[in-house]
């Protein structure tokens, strides 16, 4: 895989360009996934949404042409050259979202656990990636405002959710080509609990999850385990 | 391309942000109590005790639990610290005795809460019945206000509504309040004028022969149900190795004081020769009795509302179980699918289901609410919670038996003498309290609910033996995650093909 987020989200930018292809930002397409495609209520709640929204960012962070992080033994840590320099002084993501958060990173003075970073990211990942898909036009806010908060945003079409749910099913599809991309995107919209979202489709899927995203980079599988452990432990936890 | 090493984060902003989002000892102790509902207790299980099993050693019964408890506790949460799941005990057993003790385990578990969960309309049903009746004088049977708290918790449930926090807090600050006043209005006007500490007395455990002990025991120990969910906040604690501990140790020692105190209380107002009477004639009355009607009449409301907390909270606690098993697919995984509230829909329906099979069954059947329900599935699933107690103590000590490193650091009074001690005195109580069933139940013995409703623990294991041997055989990926909980899913992590690390 391997993709400049920074050209895949200045293309998205770019008017008259069809969404129905997505950004390639893999958050951005579980936000999609995670949100209804018409009124934008969240499938899941905040909490469970958000561990997996912030999972899809340290997704693009370790999946950019020049990956800056790792998933290893349960921490994320950042990349360094042989020199000692860390990646992330040369190769930093043009987009604002990802930037932020390898900033947030590489603050750490030491490794932090990756559930740490998926309760932190996720505190405003939704937020995040919302602001984000609402500057690609995946996104918008209606006019009139509530009394005490800004509307909700919401899918600006629904076959542009769609289609990001589209991808994400491909890699279940035995006879489809299973590509990095939509592994990994399969692999959390079911570890953050949006399986049900696969549901809609016709008959049983003709290969297993765990088919799917075998063939992806163990610092890959891990984030995904560790996405599910958070939002289980989120789901099971007293706290909203 | 090389990762850096991990060190222990100190002053991260990240850490300390998180930090702040974190609990300390109050918040777990309140949590706690949660599901320890102290005037169900006190009103509920303690006047029905006293009426059903004639028993009057009630109040050093909490006591003599308390120190077994102590004895359970420290290995418990040694335990607690090498594992962290959700599903506890069930995760304990598999850990320590084997995955098919385990899923047998996980099984009991969840019909040892279910009884509990259940079993609390027989309660809802006659003391909303009572609360309709005298404020709003209106009439409707036991089985149509148990129905109505039914909807109620059936939609809370859906919701995620946990009566935790600050309202809960008021809840239990204010039945706690109350059932103090009262003690202190029993303790202050005792019958013929003077004290009596004899149901204080060890002796009184052996009022009914010393075979009750265990029926008493099985009362006490219901009380305390709920002290065991400390460790489902481990994650949540500023420090888990202090908080934890010190919020169960907490929560037991202040249970065991008023509830030894409320139940002696009664026994001192009544009288030591009048109590199993006036239990049998006025119910949670007895307690209310012992103040002024103003004070009776704040605590009847007050013990509505904890019997509807008691009903969510473990209402909660079935769905929790049923998930945990379902995400490691010793349940079906339709039973944790979560929807937008993060409530898994189908476990909170299936425990929303069953509690409604039953108070239909109880109203077509005539039965009576309070002791055939109320008493009879309580005390049943307090049976149950110390069937898993002891089950734990034997996890405990054959788990760190066959570990090392830092299994091997912990004391051994918390991995071996305190589990061995906790796991004699627990199998001795469940043994005494299965043969003396019938005087647990107040029914004459040799009647079907006698030796029903404890086989069938012995039937959810038998089950839960079978099921684990069939996924052995069928489905050996999900058997070799067993006990693991949420953590399995990073367990189960194995170089991908092609030589990707």
């Amino acid at each position: 895989m391997g993709y400049n987020y920074g050209d895949a989200h200045r293309s998205a930018l770019r008017p008259g360009k069809s969404r129905l292809a997505g950004t390639g930002l893999v958050a951005d397409e579980l936000w999609l996934i995670g949100h209804h495609e018409v009124t934008g209520r969240p499938h899941l709640s905040l909490r469970a949404l958000g561990v997996g929204l912030a999972g899809g960012l340290l997704a693009e962070l370790m999946t950019a042409q020049v990956p800056a992080v790792i998933v290893h033994n349960g921490y994320v840590r950042p990349l360094y050259h042989r020199n000692g320099e860390p990646v992330a002084r040369f190769a930093r993501p043009g987009e604002p979202v990802a930037g932020r958060v390898l900033d947030l990173i590489m603050s750490e003075r030491a490794p932090l656990s990756a559930r740490d970073w998926l309760l932190f990211l996720g505190a405003t990942a939704a937020a995040d990636v919302a602001g984000r898909l609402e500057l690609s036009g995946y996104v918008a806010r209606p006019s009139g405002r509530r009394l005490w908060r800004d509307p909700p945003p919401v899918p600006v079409d629904r076959n542009w959710s769609h289609c990001a749910l589209l991808r994400a099913h491909a890699a279940l599809e035995a006879g489809r080509e299973l590509t990095q991309y939509n592994a990994l995107l399969a692999g959390l919209v079911l570890a953050c609990g949006l399986g049900f979202r696969f549901a809609d489709f016709p008959g049983a899927p003709g290969r297993a999850a765990e088919e799917a995203t075998r063939a992806l980079p163990r610092p890959l599988r891990e984030l995904i385990a560790q996405v599910q452990l958070t939002g289980d432990q989120a789901v099971l936890s007293t706290r909203k | 391309m090389h990762s850096s090493p991990a060190a222990p984060a100190r002053h991260s902003a990240v850490s300390q942000a998180l930090a702040r989002d974190r609990v300390g000892v109050l918040p777990v102790w309140f949590f706690l109590l949660s599901g320890i509902a102290p005037l169900t207790v006190t009103a509920g299980v303690v006047t029905s005790a006293y009426a059903t099993t004639g028993l009057t050693g009630i109040p050093v019964a909490f006591l003599a639990v308390a120190v077994v408890l102590a004895l359970f506790i420290p290995g418990y949460m040694a335990m607690s610290r090498c594992i962290v799941n959700a599903g506890a005990f069930s995760a304990f057993i598999s850990r320590g005795l084997g995955r098919p003790a385990g899923v047998a385990a996980a099984l009991m578990a969840l019909l040892a809460y279910s009884f509990l969960q259940v079993g609390l309309y027989g309660a809802i049903g006659p003391a909303a019945e009572a609360e309709a009746q005298a404020r709003l004088h209106l009439s409707a049977p036991w089985w149509a206000w148990a129905l109505a708290a039914w909807a109620v918790i059936t939609v809370l449930g859906l919701a995620r509504v946990d009566v935790t926090g600050r309202v809960l807090g008021i809840l239990t600050t204010a039945e706690i309040a109350v059932i103090a006043a009262e003690v202190i209005a029993g303790l202050a006007r005792p019958a013929g004028g003077h004290l009596s500490w004899s149901p204080l007395a060890p002796g009184s455990l052996g009022t009914g022969g010393w075979g009750t002990i265990g029926v008493l025991a099985v009362v006490a120990g219901l009380g305390y149900v709920g002290f065991e969910a400390g460790p489902v906040l481990a994650e949540e604690t500023r420090n888990p190795r202090r908080t934890i501990p010190a919020a169960t140790y907490l929560a037991v020692a202040g249970i065991a004081v008023l509830y030894t105190a409320a139940s002696f209380a009664m026994s001192a107002h009544a009288g030591l020769s009048h109590v199993v009477a006036d239990a049998a004639s006025q119910g949670p009355g007895l307690m209310f009795a012992m103040g002024g009607p103003a004070l009776a009449g704040i605590a009847q409301f007050l013990f509505l509302t904890s019997l509807l907390a008691a009903a969510l909270a473990f209402h909660n606690s079935c769905w929790r179980y049923c998930f945990s098993l379902s995400r490691e697919r010793v349940l079906p995984a339709f039973l944790s699918r979560t929807g937008s509230r993060g409530v898994p829909t189908a476990a909170s329906l299936a425990q929303s289901l069953t509690g409604l099979a039953v108070i239909a069954i109880y109203a077509a059947g005539g039965w009576q609410p309070m002791s055939d329900l109320f008493f009879a599935f309580g005390t049943t699933g307090g049976l149950g919670i110390l069937i898993l107690l002891a089950l734990t103590s034997l996890a405990v000590i054959r788990f760190f038996s066959a570990g090392d490193g830092a299994r091997a650091r912990e004391p051994g009074w918390a991995r071996l003498i305190a589990p061995a001690l906790s796991a004699v005195t627990l199998t001795a109580i469940v043994i005494l309290a299965v043969a003396h069933y019938a005087t647990l139940l107040g029914v004459a013995p040799g009647r079907p609910a006698a030796w029903l409703l404890p086989a069938s623990f012995a039937a959810a294991a038998a089950a839960g033996l079978a099921w684990a041997a069939v996924l052995r055989l069928c489905r050996p990926n999900v058997y070799a995650t067993i006990g693991l909980g949420a953590a399995a899913v990073t367990s189960q992590l194995t170089p991908a093909p092609g030589g990707h690390s």
